[in-house]
């Protein structure tokens, strides 16, 4: 049962990342592929669920084309990494669970939203005792809101790669870095020899300029 | 007070904004939609910004090294779960192979590092139950009520002779009105422990359920909590928000239980640093259901063995 519990790790933990695209990572990805096959083809088999193949694959396909919105689902309701990220995993858990009840002629990513949903507004009913944080109308009325906006939202996610382009190089590192898994705000601050509060403006200046650019970019698409 | 809106929504994204701020910028969401907009496009470009992050961090690690690519002859079994499921992924199709491609990069970094075992428990040593609450010291259980036992209901211990069995979602004197959860804890001391190159902690558990009644389901869960702050600095009675609030890392798992007297083992990493004190590990099993109104869950069927702490470290 273990590579099912990764299984669920690197699904909720693991952003989507493109396919290699270049010869030198493609063939790189290949012989990962060809010595891990090598070492483990027969543990492969002993631990594939039996019906892994089928329903592995279709309940990939459904929560690949979900993951990038129901992200942001979850962060418009939350504020902290470790709560989206948990919310996400107990979704992620939930939808799996019950993947052989779902009637694959309703909506997927409106069944995960619901989840999601469901499961963040009882984690902020915990955290509203020692945090700072919107009523369940406003955090409701934002997660209705985000859903219509998700058309708009994935234009936004595919200019961003453009727009950290146009990031002098070390800003986008910078930036990049803050937002790397494991990154400690107060580490990074010492490396670059700054305060936290006086990285944490530069960081808010950049996240501005990036949306800026973002929904030029948007702009323009739908001019 | 802030009363930029970019300024107070970036904030409030960040946890930061004080509740006179926090009331403001939620009364003008309430009757502004271009703000509630703006809201919801910087919290899309935050979702978004850690993909990005991720993705060329795993990209820059690839090419960074495509040659030294080298399985350890002696690795321990779980640390090619990873690879193994991201296996998994690429058999079944081609969006699994674009999670595979991320999940085989640590893997790699790590078939090139050390691993040190800081601390491993299979509850041989003597008969013992957990002590009420949260953890004041080092070398023992604290939590919910729970107690080694031998050979329980036809499962036998992972390893060794006695395995932990979970048994309330509470402890004697903590008068909990509602709760699902036996959790249990322990402090591992990492001082002097942790050396100066990028190191994380791997935790690691394993759980099993004998069969259990069909209306009910249960799972575990394996979180840890690294602490920067000295054993000064501790308070006299932490309680899990205290530790939730001054961690300077964490990280958790939760997976259902299957109970079929299987062991099943959960994993989970964190970044350390030679400023980590104290590692706080938080194992529980949740009751998903029944759902309980009111009332505190008791549990039988569900066991722990095997914690172990490690830590990795890249080369």
């Amino acid at each position: 049962m273990e590579a099912k519990s990764e299984f669920y790790q690197f699904l909720t933990e693991t952003p989507p990342l493109d396919f290699p695209k270049t010869p030198k990572q493609k063939s790189h990805l290949a012989e990962i592929f060809r010595q891990m096959v090598r070492s483990f083809g027969n543990t492969l088999q002993r631990i594939m669920p039996e019906d892994a193949p089928t329903r592995h694959s279709e309940f990939l396909r459904y929560y690949a084309e979900s993951e990038g919105s129901l992200r942001t689902f979850i962060r418009t309701m939350l504020q902290s990494r470790e709560d989206i990220s948990e919310v996400l995993q107990e979704t992620t858990l939930f939808l799996w669970d019950r993947f052989s009840e779902f009637d694959q002629s309703k909506d997927f990513k409106n069944w995960a939203f619901g989840v999601a949903r469901m499961k963040a507004l009882a984690l902020l009913r915990d955290r509203r005792r020692d945090r700072h944080i919107f009523d369940d109308d406003l955090v409701e009325r934002l997660a209705d809101e985000a859903i219509g906006m998700e058309s708009r939202h994935l234009s936004h996610r595919e200019a961003l790669s453009h727009c950290l382009e146009k990031l002098p190089a070390h800003q986008r590192e910078m930036v990049l870095a803050a937002y790397t898994k494991g990154t400690r705000m107060d580490d990074l601050a010492k490396q670059r020899l700054q305060t936290p509060m006086s990285l944490y403006k530069l960081l808010q200046r950049i996240r501005f300029l990036l949306l800026a650019c973002v929904r030029q970019q948007f702009r323009e698409v739908e001019a | 007070m802030k009363t930029d809106w970019d300024d107070l929504i970036q904030g409030y994204q960040a946890g930061i904004l004080d509740e006179k701020e926090t009331k403001f910028l939620q009364e003008r969401l309430k009757t502004d939609s271009q703000i509630r907009m703006l809201f919801l496009d910087y919290a899309n470009l935050d979702a978004a910004m850690e993909v990005e992050a991720c993705t060329r961090e795993a990209t820059r690690t690839l090419l960074l090294a495509p040659s030294e690519f080298n399985p350890p002859a002696r690795t321990r079994w779980y640390n090619w779960g990873p690879a193994i499921a991201a296996a998994i992924g690429v058999t079944a199709g081609l969006l699994g192979a674009s999670v595979a491609w991320a999940s085989a990069l640590p893997w790699l970094a790590e078939a090139r590092g050390s691993i040190t075992t800081v601390f491993t428990e299979n509850f041989d040593s003597k008969r013992e139950q957990t002590s009420p609450g949260l953890p004041t010291e080092t070398t023992r259980w604290y939590g919910d009520e729970a107690s080694t036992v031998s050979e329980h209901d036809g499962l036998k211990p992972r390893s060794g002779s006695r395995m932990l069995q979970f048994l309330s979602a509470t402890y004697s004197g903590e008068q909990a009105q509602r709760s699902q959860w036996g959790d249990v804890y322990r402090i591992v001391d990492l001082r002097g422990l942790v050396g100066p190159k990028r190191t994380s902690a791997r935790i690691s558990a394993s759980f099993a359920q004998s069969p259990v009644p069909d209306n009910t389901r249960f799972s575990g869960s394996v979180e840890g909590f690294a602490l920067d702050v000295d054993i000064e600095a501790l308070p006299t009675h932490p309680s899990l928000n205290w530790v939730r609030q001054h961690n300077s890392a964490s990280g958790s798992r939760m997976m259902p239980l299957i109970a079929n007297r299987s062991w099943q083992d959960l994993v989970v990493e964190i970044p350390v640093t030679p400023k980590t004190q104290f590692l706080v590990l938080h194992l529980a099993i949740n009751q998903r259901e029944p759902n309980l109104e009111t009332g505190t869950a008791t549990f039988s069927h569900q066991f722990m063995d095997d914690v172990s702490v490690d830590l990795l470290t890249p080369r």
